[in-house]
């Protein structure tokens, strides 16, 4: 149990360093305390850039928030679309060639399948693991918008255009899912610690 | 940052270290992210918990790996290669903190760096050490008398 005289004196000075911390009482003021004006320099000076760019490199939020859940619902919803699209290629071409009016080519379409399976893989694989989202976005999105281009432009020249349109929801899930990935980036930016401490340990508008 | 970074320079002797420890700080504070619970403290408060971990690692490390004199870097223990670190003032006092002339102990050390360079509250440096808030300012009145006395036999 601290002593009743002595804690109050370690009250009194705790009141005059919370002051002197929040510039209410000028560091020169406390030249009558030099130990206290001498620990108030520890307060100085701001991080080297050094440190800022080694803190920059570690600062990576784990990928469970709302935001990256979005991200997870469009990769799936992408995933499913090629999946799709590599079901019907390698199982059913010549199905699909008599829905599409055009020539069945099983040689080629089945090569297609096959990489749209792979493709659905590897979203299916970021689903899962929110990490490796990047690499599979890098397939995915250019695939999907291109797809989407080209069966657009297909539309008005084929008797049933099923695929093309099909094709279309394609680009819209890639595009949706590169919205909601570069949303979740900066969502991740404004939340990290190091953001959030730039105002100082009581951050913005918090009291002592 | 600048308040984690300062507690860090406080507590270890070389600014590099200082820097790897700052930088371990916010590696972990990200992968423990979720566990953050604002009604608890504030960020700062939490990140100089988890700075007070990384500080006393450093320690076990050194403690369990120590530098030969063949290693030892020719400059003092303290002395700051980074010229933003020009404050000498500020230098004396940290070593002063680690000095046998000062006769802090270590939770004093850490009392007094916590207040001071990080900019807790005696409440918050009282939680990250595990005692009361009379605790904390007891300590850190202890702490500064000891200093004075140092200061006025100098």
């Amino acid at each position: 149990m601290p002593d009743g005289p002595e804690q109050q004196v370690a009250d009194r000075l705790d009141a005059d360093v919370d002051a002197l911390l929040a510039g209410r009482r000028p560091a020169a003021a406390a030249g009558a305390d030099p130990v206290l004006a001498a620990l108030a320099s520890l307060r100085e000076p701001p991080a080297p850039a050094a440190v800022r760019d080694a803190v920059a490199r570690v600062v990576r939020l784990p990928r469970r928030s709302r935001p990256w859940r979005l991200v997870r619902v469009a990769a799936a919803l992408a995933a499913a679309g090629f999946f799709s699209q590599g079901v019907v290629a390698v199982f059913a071409s010549e199905w699909l060639a008599d829905l599409l009016h055009a020539p069945h080519a099983p040689h080629v379409t089945r090569e297609g399948g096959l990489a749209a399976f792979a493709i659905a893989v590897l979203l299916s694989v970021a689903v899962a693991r929110p990490r490796l989202i990047e690499s599979a976005m890098v397939a995915a999105v250019p695939l999907g918008v291109a797809l989407g281009v080209y069966g657009a432009t297909e539309i008005p020249h084929l008797e049933n255009p099923a695929g093309e349109y099909f094709h279309l929801s394609q680009a819209v899930s890639a595009l949706f899912l590169l919205g909601a990935w570069l949303a979740a980036r900066r969502a991740d930016a404004r939340e990290a610690p190091g953001a959030r401490d730039a105002a100082g340990p009581r951050g913005e508008g918090e009291q002592r | 940052m600048d308040d984690i970074w300062r507690y860090a320079r406080a507590r270890v002797p070389d600014a590099e270290e200082a820097r790897d420890v700052t930088s371990e700080v916010f590696a972990r504070a990200c992968r423990a992210w979720d566990r953050y619970d604002p009604s608890k403290g504030s960020v700062g408060a939490w990140l100089a918990g988890i700075a007070h971990h990384v500080v006393a690692d450093w320690w076990r490390h050194r403690a369990r790996h120590p530098v030969t004199p063949a290693a030892e870097v020719p400059e003092p223990a303290w002395a700051a290669p980074d010229p933003a670190e020009a404050s000498a003032h500020r230098l004396d006092v940290a070593a002063l903190l680690h000095s046998p002339e000062a006769g802090l102990s270590e939770r004093e050390r850490e009392a007094l760096a916590l207040r001071f360079a990080a900019g807790l509250t005696s409440a918050e440096v009282g939680v990250v050490l595990g005692i009361s808030d009379a605790g904390a300012r007891m300590v850190v009145h202890r702490a500064v008398e000891k200093l004075r006395g140092v200061m006025r036999h100098a």
